[in-house]
């Protein structure tokens, strides 16, 4: 496979053109992904909508725009995601109804997005479309989310960053585990499995159970499994039925630290691979050039938005990219991280691996050492997804007039002109035509003065009178 | 693509740890003739060390940066007993001592998430 194109804007803004809206807008059509849209194309706009208090996660302004653009080009477009795996016993995103929740105190709603919103896998997570895949590196099926296989065409709207188990959350992601139903979730990270798989790969330590006296909350050992695989037994010991592990990833957090089960780092390896093959599926039941990618590495946060918690960044806004390849978009952003110094006081520089040059996303994203930002971009390169050589093509902000307030594209004149003769928010009639009750002047300069002296030189001359004495009074 | 020259990747948490029980033994060794409080210290730190060793937290990437400060800790006060600067001994070993509580808390796996 040859190169592909990666279409690109920097996360520089300075008018309505360089917003990053506009932006994302721009490379949407630069890169051709309006060309997938036919008239009456029903189109899903695949996001993650991030999980409860987490707040690195796309605003919703994004998904609107996008679905805007598909309305003007025919389409009919809907936002959507799936239920989770129940990888937390206190997850918010793990069925129809709790998502549906968090979505709207996300601010995903129909009424913000111009178009439903929906969960794309039903009510439970297992309204899905099986997907066979010969060409797979790992898996040789998928399930993909019903409305997802359904839909004439997909655009993926991916918030690029960190996440602790695939270490990059891109493209790749957002349609390998996120078109993915509830059923291919588990499917995807293993469950079952002979060799990967949390019941084949995880040793379980039940002597580090010390029985319900000597741990308070014993409870949760039991109710972290929604297939009811632990148990405690009438001799106060801990049981687990290993082989019927779906890999849900709910007891990780719960035994993990415990010491009860050692996670298996070779889960996590083949889940990042298998990430790939899955976003395979998706594009073979979909059409391989009826999917489409956006990565907007913004709020590049080591973890996913799948966390109930967003960390500072690890790295600038690396900008907005569109390709209608996954790989090549995934790799264009994994690159601009390394290439890009980390941020200080975040998790990069915590780890050391703030540096130009540095994997950042496998020091500061992963869970375990030795797993690899590149894993999944590799497998997709192999089973035939796209490429890990590409072009990356700078483009050139488009005509402001696009991207201005389409409501009303009058100017204020001819907008308010005659209702500010009406309604008149400036009193012209009070304070002898000047309006408003001031103070005809103070001393502005005496409320710049800085009280604490700069390390960058700005305003020296001034830091050195206020730490005068006599200033204090 | 992706031309640049990578950096090392940095040790796991475990072979920090490692590092730091090995540089603890050796700052313990024979230290009692001078201070057997001191002594005391560093021994505690290797049992709990030992203790904890080979568990989840240290194949996890965050358990880097609290083993890592272990280990400049651990390295610092090697430094000082070896050239017997005694006066400065004492303040860099209640910092060793601070470190490896934060290493032990940090084991129980507090405030990590995994998702």
């Amino acid at each position: 496979m040859g190169k592909s194109q990666v279409h690109w804007m920097d996360a520089h803004s300075e008018s309505t053109e360089t917003s990053l809206v506009a932006k994302m807008l721009t490379v949407f059509d630069s890169a051709g992904l309006d060309k997938m849209i036919k008239p009456n194309d029903m189109v899903a706009i695949k996001i993650h909508c991030g999980e409860w208090n987490n707040t690195a996660y796309l605003r919703p302004v994004y998904a609107r725009a996008l679905a805007d653009r598909i309305k003007e080009l025919g389409g009919r477009p809907f936002v959507c995601d799936t239920t989770t795996s129940t990888y937390s016993p206190w997850g918010s995103r793990s069925s129809e109804l709790d998502i549906m929740l968090t979505a709207e105190r996300n601010g995903y709603t129909s009424a913000t997005l111009g178009c439903p919103f929906i969960c794309a896998d039903g009510f439970i997570g297992t309204s899905d479309f099986r997907v066979d895949l010969p060409e797979g590196y790992l898996l040789k099926e998928a399930y993909v989310a019903q409305a997802i296989a359904a839909a004439d065409a997909v655009i993926a709207l991916t918030h690029f960053k960190g996440h602790s188990m695939g270490v990059i959350g891109g493209a790749l992601k957002n349609l390998g585990i996120g078109a993915q139903s509830k059923r291919g979730k588990l499917n995807v990270h293993m469950g079952g499995h002979p060799n990967y798989g949390l019941g084949s790969a995880g040793a379980f330590h039940p002597e580090k159970f010390l029985g319900k006296a000597a741990t308070p909350d014993w409870e949760i050992l039991e109710d972290c499994c929604p297939f009811n695989l632990y148990h405690i037994n009438d001799n106060d010991e801990l049981e687990w039925e290993a082989e019927k592990c779906a890999t849900c990833l709910g007891c990780f957090g719960v035994m993990g630290p415990r010491g009860i089960i050692d996670i298996p780092a070779v889960n996590f390896d083949a889940v990042d691979v298998a990430i790939a093959d899955a976003c395979l599926a998706v594009e073979k039941i979909v059409g391989r050039d009826k999917v489409g990618y956006i990565n907007m590495a913004i709020d590049v946060s080591p973890r996913c938005d799948c966390a109930n918690h967003a960390d500072m960044p690890i790295v600038p806004h690396l900008g907005v990219f569109a390709s209608m390849d996954a790989v090549a978009i995934d790799m264009a952003c994994v690159d601009a991280a390394k290439r890009t110094p980390g941020i200080a006081g975040s998790a990069a520089e915590l780890m050391e691996a703030h540096h130009p040059g540095d994997r950042k996303f496998e020091a500061a994203a992963a869970t375990f050492h030795g797993q690899s930002e590149v894993a999944s971009i590799n497998t997709g390169h192999e089973n035939g997804l796209g490429s890990r050589d590409y072009e990356l093509v700078d483009v050139d902000p488009a005509d402001p007039e696009k991207y201005r307030f389409p409501y009303d594209r009058r100017p204020s004149r001819q907008r308010f002109g005659e209702r500010f003769e009406r309604f008149q928010p400036f009193p012209y009639d009070r304070h002898d035509g000047r309006g408003f009750d001031r103070n005809d002047e103070v001393d502005l300069e005496a409320m710049k003065k800085h009280y604490e002296p700069s390390t960058n030189g700005h305003h020296a001359e001034i830091d050195e009178q206020v730490l005068a004495p006599a200033d204090d009074n | 693509m992706g031309g640049e020259k990578a950096r090392k990747m940095p040790q796991s948490g475990q072979e920090l740890l490692d590092e730091s029980i090995a540089s603890c033994k050796q700052i313990a060794d024979g230290l009692g003739a001078q201070d057997e409080a001191w002594e005391a210290s560093l021994v505690e730190i290797v049992e709990k060390f030992d203790e904890i060793s080979g568990t989840f937290f240290f194949k996890t990437m965050p358990s880097v940066p609290a083993t890592r400060g272990a280990v400049r800790d651990a390295a610092v006060a090697l430094e000082l007993r070896q050239s017997e600067d005694w006066d400065n001994f004492g303040p860099a070993l209640e910092s060793l001592i601070a470190t490896a509580q934060n290493v032990i808390e940090k084991a129980g796996m507090k405030g990590t998430t995994l998702t």
